[in-house]
């Protein structure tokens, strides 16, 4: 198992660099990107670390945090495609562990990007708000819950996601997510043009950002904290559901492999 | 040089190491810019953070320093066969926390439990146990930096030297001691108590003692840091507390209740006898790990 550890980290080095260096990009780009057509008598990175403890500051970051989240998806997408030949998984069959010890080393490496990439944003965000506060002497709102939140959400869409790269192949798969994701936004885009706001599309602006404050500060009640809270532990569940799931593909997948 | 004498040597070097390296920014830190200031908030994180990471980094440098190599670093995950320790170290913390605050109610009935029932709503006490599950493994990449010294390191070093039960006593209370510059700011049981803050520190290492024992325990039978590093992650995040959370709603006194000296040794008679049960445990003659048998 050492030796397939070994592989699948020595092939996806990279991966696991950008893993750490992609939330120095996500967590200080909102910073630069503020500093952007200021014209004020103090300096525009003084300007914008002002910015940032602001509403303007909050979806710049929120923003970044789903960039970085669509770069780390298309880098993890690599993880599963590398290895998408039938004489490569015709040999993996072969070997002592099998495919079964593939699939759980490459879930593993999985796993482990996830985990740095939070260990990294989380670190970032605690250097950023220092940086905020000793030039501002503002507090800037922390985004450690909503990075927690963000990596079992990773863990969660791609338990859903890698038994279909396994049984369709990489290329298919994708193909069948953009879908997904056309329709997801078709029916939000109806929601949004025809459907009850709370008060206009302000009302509902205003709701989200509420939504996401509660989020951060751990305020949220009710149903809704039960559902949050239960969320990581499903997310888990569903992973490791998920590498069961694809143990039973493998072969089924491999068949139609290119050579 | 004997072993003895060579184990001895790594071991004083270890603790010089993890001592200074969190002792000095810690007390420069409480002086120059104040408690509060540096731990509470991220208004210093980048002398905060390293800090945390003081142990593991003593455990790197005095392998480097004394040329012993890096072999035996206990960070393979080994889950085969070890599940159940993983179990532990992720549902023992909470158990323990809701048992003692169980057994602080039966001596001392500081809350009444029919005003508890009233206020305590399923949501409230579902979204909270599911809360420190969910997330208390997550933080064990911060408290990786304490196991990886004290578990991986101290512990192989000094028992040796002093034995299993010698290792889990004096262990402790240095475990116990190196928390003394947080102590005395109030971090673990706050200022307000008789005897502060010497009383702070002597509960500070009874409390390290059994824990250690469990940790020691975990770190033995599966020859990896990483189920000691999880139990120390959910008991900071919350598990250790659970108890009172539970009780009070996640409302109340939950944050600010600090039971008294005698109330603390009552609250954590359930850790101590779960700390005695681990030395038991590590002290029974077919203790040995499954991979020291392979």
């Amino acid at each position: 198992m050492t030796g397939l550890l070994f592989k699948e980290l020595r092939q996806h080095r990279l991966i696991l660099l950008a893993a750490v260096l992609i939330p120095v990009f996500v967590v200080f780009f909102p910073l630069l990107s503020l500093t952007a057509g200021l014209n004020t008598y103090e300096h525009p990175l003084i300007e914008a670390a002002k910015q940032l403890s602001e509403t303007g500051g909050l979806i710049t970051r929120l923003f970044m945090t789903f960039v970085g989240m669509i770069l780390l998806a298309v880098l993890t997408s690599t993880i599963f495609s590398a290895d998408e030949s039938k004489k490569w998984a015709y040999f993996t069959a072969s070997h002592p562990k099998g495919y079964r010890g593939q699939l759980y080393m490459k879930y593993a490496v999985l796993f482990m990007v996830f985990g740095l990439y939070f260990v990294s944003l989380y670190y970032m965000d605690s250097l950023l708000q220092m940086l905020v506060f000793h030039v501002t002497g503002k507090d800037m709102l922390p985004f450690s819950e909503i990075y927690m939140l963000l990596f079992f959400l990773q863990l969660f869409l791609n338990a859903w996601n890698i038994p279909f790269m396994i049984r369709f192949g990489v290329k298919n798969s994708a193909f069948a997510r953009v879908i997904a994701i056309l329709v997801l936004a078709f029916l939000v885009l109806v929601y949004l043009l025809f459907g009850p706001l709370p008060g206009g599309m302000n009302g509902y602006i205003n709701l989200t950002f509420g939504f996401v404050e509660k989020l951060m500060k751990g305020e949220l009640t009710g149903i809704i904290s039960v559902i949050i809270a239960a969320f990581p532990l499903a997310a888990v569940g569903l992973y490791l559901l998920s590498y069961r799931i694809s143990c039973k593909l493998f072969m089924k997948g491999a068949a139609d492999y290119v050579k | 040089m004997s072993n003895k004498k060579l184990c001895a040597k790594r071991l004083v070097i270890f603790l010089l190491l993890a001592f200074g390296l969190a002792w000095i920014p810690w007390i420069i830190m409480n002086k120059v810019c104040g408690y509060e200031e540096w731990f509470s908030t991220n208004h210093y994180a980048l002398f905060a953070i390293p800090t945390l990471y003081a142990p593991a980094l003593a455990n790197l440098l005095t392998r480097w320093i004394t040329k012993e190599g890096f072999s035996d670093m206990k960070l393979h995950l080994r889950l085969k066969g070890n599940l159940k320790y993983y179990l532990a170290a992720w549902l023992t913390v909470p158990v323990i926390s809701v048992l003692g605050t169980v057994v602080f109610n039966c001596v001392y009935g500081h809350w009444d439990l029919a005003e508890v029932a009233e206020r305590l709503t399923f949501e409230k006490g579902l979204a909270a146990v599911l809360y420190v599950l969910g997330i208390g493994p997550l933080v064990a990449f911060n408290t990786f930096g304490e196991e990886f010294g004290w578990r991986a390191y101290m512990n192989q070093k000094m028992e040796p030297l002093l034995g299993t039960a010698g290792t889990v006593i004096v262990g402790g209370i240095l475990w116990g001691i190196w928390h003394a510059p947080l102590t005395v700011e109030g971090h673990n049981f706050g200022k307000d108590y008789p005897g502060y803050p010497y009383v702070g520190f002597l509960l500070m290492m009874l409390f390290c003692t059994a824990f250690g024992a469990f940790l020691m325990w975990l770190t033995r039978r599966t020859d990896s840091v990483y189920p000691a590093a999880i139990a120390h992650a959910v008991n900071n995040s919350g598990g250790g507390m659970l108890g009172t959370i539970l009780l009070l709603n996640g409302v109340g006194d939950a944050e600010t209740f600090r039971p008294d000296f005698a109330g603390s040794i009552v609250m954590d008679i359930p850790l101590f006898l779960a700390g005695a049960l681990a030395l038991f445990l590590l002290l029974r003659k077919n203790n040995v790990s499954p991979t020291d048998s392979e």
